[in-house]
């Protein structure tokens, strides 16, 4: 018998007792749409929790400061800095060359005078009160954080709205919900800032401007949209923008007397985020960057710690998913083996024509294989669904408390794991009803009738 | 077979109701890709040069009302800085002397003037400030400045006219853009601290709106 005639009788049993098929497909889809549902969530709420843990940064970011480390700390997670000491382009390219270092992305932070401009909200926002968009814009003392956007992945940075200002954009910045705080908005009405401007002004102090002798402050001002809100711990300020901004605001002061009453140190970064190249390489980065003489912090055990009680979960979760798809398996040997003894006359009829042992037990094979196959598309479909809508109620929870949402995209891995396991689990519980047709003898399959 | 018809139906029904879950700006402004090209190629810095009238330093809401800081908000491109680098009892002399050497370090693209009204009330001789102011906007030339705009000064500052006269015809010979404030009506009062004309809020806004209209009339392209 042909591969393709075997395919054919397969189909045609199928056919013939189509409510059954049909229920015993229903039967893997739902154990599939379970284990592939919990799967999914698994992987999520995985992602989600550790994202939090290392604030929206990478897992393997380690942040350097600029101070000399703390002996009597160095196998804490934030150890306390020592004293204050400079991070310069030497020290930077010492760090990138140290081993297992993925990348290392410099941040400025510089203090400025912050500026809402007016109107503070969009006029288009909705669910704004009018107390906010009709109060004064808000002026305050602030900084405002530079990074390299080129690497805003390897940096605690989450975005809420909008989007991260281009790398090279002289007006463009992203503000914090500290600055939504400020204006009396919530996280959740990120939005609304999102294309207002705001304007921040660089001090700078002067001697003998009149040749009097007395010192003068001037701002160096200048003017940005917002283009996102973010929630970020690359630095304490509520203003994010690309590191060329904030350096050139950083040149004016440091271009006056005594830049250090505004608090700025002669390190020309603030604080150096670092990517090891695995969870396993964070230690030794951490101690090699030690050696080279500065504080570190990351938050490796609470990492690691979580990534366990994870895997815990994943592992509980997959299980339930697997005792699932087993009882369908079972109702597939059981829907199989009553199919024999309905068909003895047909085995029989297909042995006296020629028919080989083989043939009969390929028969049922395949048709085991087309349940499995059916159950597990339909059964991987449905637990995308129900990820998906699942993920619509934690998402709407998540914003009400202000954090950013979850994203259930197309886990290619589960889906393959789910349709292949339900194949692979048809064919193992069809085996026995197959071999069981297989051995029947003509004579007796005949004779039964 | 009515039982059979009956369980299929369930189960289309079913797998039906799994499928239907499982598919279920203003003129000033540039774009900021339009900005960002506009400024890698020509760095742009607007600096503000004057007295009482244009300091405001009192408080730091009081730097929003300040004409510079309105003009710098809604007369010049988004991706310019701006200094601001007035100082209060300066004559024109006396910014010549103090406000022009960070002008010199700054290297603006434009700069905007509200000089006089400490020499006014100080009353200083009208070729005394001649010479001052022309010698001032030679001083920006020098500087590099390309965009100068010079305001005369509001009626209400006092006997100005004379003093108008002569920013005119300095600006005149300069190539500078004059920005009449002479012929506005600009609201404000004699400072009692200072005694001088300083414009109140709405002062502010006036000169601002009297600068960016020259600013725009001269230069379209901002």
């Amino acid at each position: 018998m042909r591969w393709r005639d075997a395919w054919l009788f397969a189909a045609r049993s199928v056919r013939r007792r189509i409510g059954r098929a049909l229920l015993t497909v229903l039967a893997i889809a739902l154990a599939a749409a379970l284990l592939s549902s919990l799967l999914i969530a698994g992987g999520v709420a995985r992602e989600r929790v550790l994202n939090e843990v290392s604030r929206g940064g990478p897992l393997t970011g380690i942040r350097v400061d600029a101070a000399a480390p703390d002996p009597g700390a160095l196998d804490t997670d934030a150890p306390p800095p020592g004293a204050p000491k400079s991070i310069d382009e030497t020290a930077l390219s010492t760090i990138r060359e140290l081993p297992r270092v993925r990348s290392v992305t410099p941040v400025v932070l510089h203090p400025v005078w912050v500026m809402a401009a007016d109107p503070v909200v969009r006029a288009d926002a909705i669910g704004v009160p009018a107390s906010v968009s009709t109060r004064e814009p808000p002026i305050y003392r602030d900084a405002i954080v530079g990074a390299d956007l080129r690497h805003a992945n390897d940096l605690p940075i989450t975005l809420l709205a909008g989007r991260l200002p281009a790398i090279d954009a002289p007006d463009e910045v992203a503000v914090s919900v500290g600055y939504l705080r400020r204006l009396g908005l919530t996280s959740k009405q990120a939005d609304a800032v999102v294309g207002t401007e705001i304007e921040y002004g660089s001090p700078r102090l002067f001697t003998n401007d009149g040749g009097n002798g007395i010192e003068t402050l001037r701002g160096r001002w200048a003017r940005a949209e917002i283009v996102g809100v973010v929630a970020q711990d690359a630095g304490n300020g509520d203003v994010l923008a690309p590191l060329a901004q904030v350096q050139a605001a950083r040149d004016w002061t440091l271009s006056g007397v005594d830049p250090s009453r505004f608090g700025i140190g002669v390190s020309a970064y603030s604080a150096l985020f670092v990517v090891a190249d695995g969870l396993d390489s964070v230690t030794p980065v951490r101690q090699a960057i030690t050696r080279v003489g500065y504080s570190t912090s990351a938050p490796e055990s609470l990492i690691a710690q979580v990534e366990r009680y994870v895997r815990v979960v994943e592992i509980v979760l997959g299980g339930i998913g697997t005792i699932a798809l087993v009882i369908a398996a079972l109702g597939i040997a059981n829907a199989l083996l009553a199919a024999v003894r309905e068909r003895r006359r047909e085995i029989g009829v297909l042995k006296a024509i020629g028919g080989r042992d083989r043939d009969v037990r390929r028969m049922f094979l395949l048709e085991a294989a087309m349940l499995g196959t059916l159950g597990g598309v339909v059964g991987a479909a449905a637990g995308l669904a129900i990820a998906r809508t699942l993920a619509g109620f934690v998402n709407r929870y998540l914003e009400q408390q202000g954090y950013a949402g979850v994203n259930v995209g197309v886990p290619a891995l589960i889906v393959a794991l789910t349709i292949g396991g339900s194949v692979v689990l048809a064919l193992v519980a069809g085996t026995l009803p197959a071999q069981r047709a297989a051995r029947l003898p003509a004579r007796r399959a005949m004779g039964d009738r | 077979m009515r039982a059979r018809r009956a369980v299929v139906a369930f189960v289309v029904a079913v797998f039906g109701a799994f499928g239907v879950a499982a598919c279920s700006g203003s003129d000033d402004r540039q774009s900021p890709a339009s900005s960002s090209a506009d400024n890698a190629t020509r760095p742009f810095t607007l600096v503000a040069l004057g007295d009482e009238a244009t300091s405001l330093l009192q408080s730091e809401s009081s730097i929003r009302q300040s004409w510079a800081q309105q003009f710098f908000l809604r007369g010049v491109p988004r991706s310019t800085s701006f200094v601001n680098l007035a100082q209060q009892s300066s004559t024109v002399a006396a910014a010549r002397g103090a406000q022009l050497a960070v002008v010199r370090q700054v290297r603006p693209r434009v700069v905007v003037v509200l000089l006089g009204l400490d020499d006014v009330r100080a009353g200083e001789r009208i070729g005394m400030f001649t010479d001052e102011y022309s010698g001032l906007l030679a001083d920006l030339k020098a500087a590099g400045v390309d965009r100068i705009l010079v305001a005369t000064l509001p009626v209400a500052a006092g006997a100005v006219a004379p003093y108008n006269a002569a920013i005119r015809a300095e600006a005149r010979r300069a190539g500078a853009v004059v920005v009449d404030l002479a012929t506005r009506s600009v609201g404000g009062s004699v400072d009692a601290r200072f005694g001088v004309f300083v414009p109140d809020a709405d002062g502010q806004r006036t000169i601002a709106d009297a600068f960016v209209a020259a600013y725009r009339g001269a230069f379209p392209d901002a």
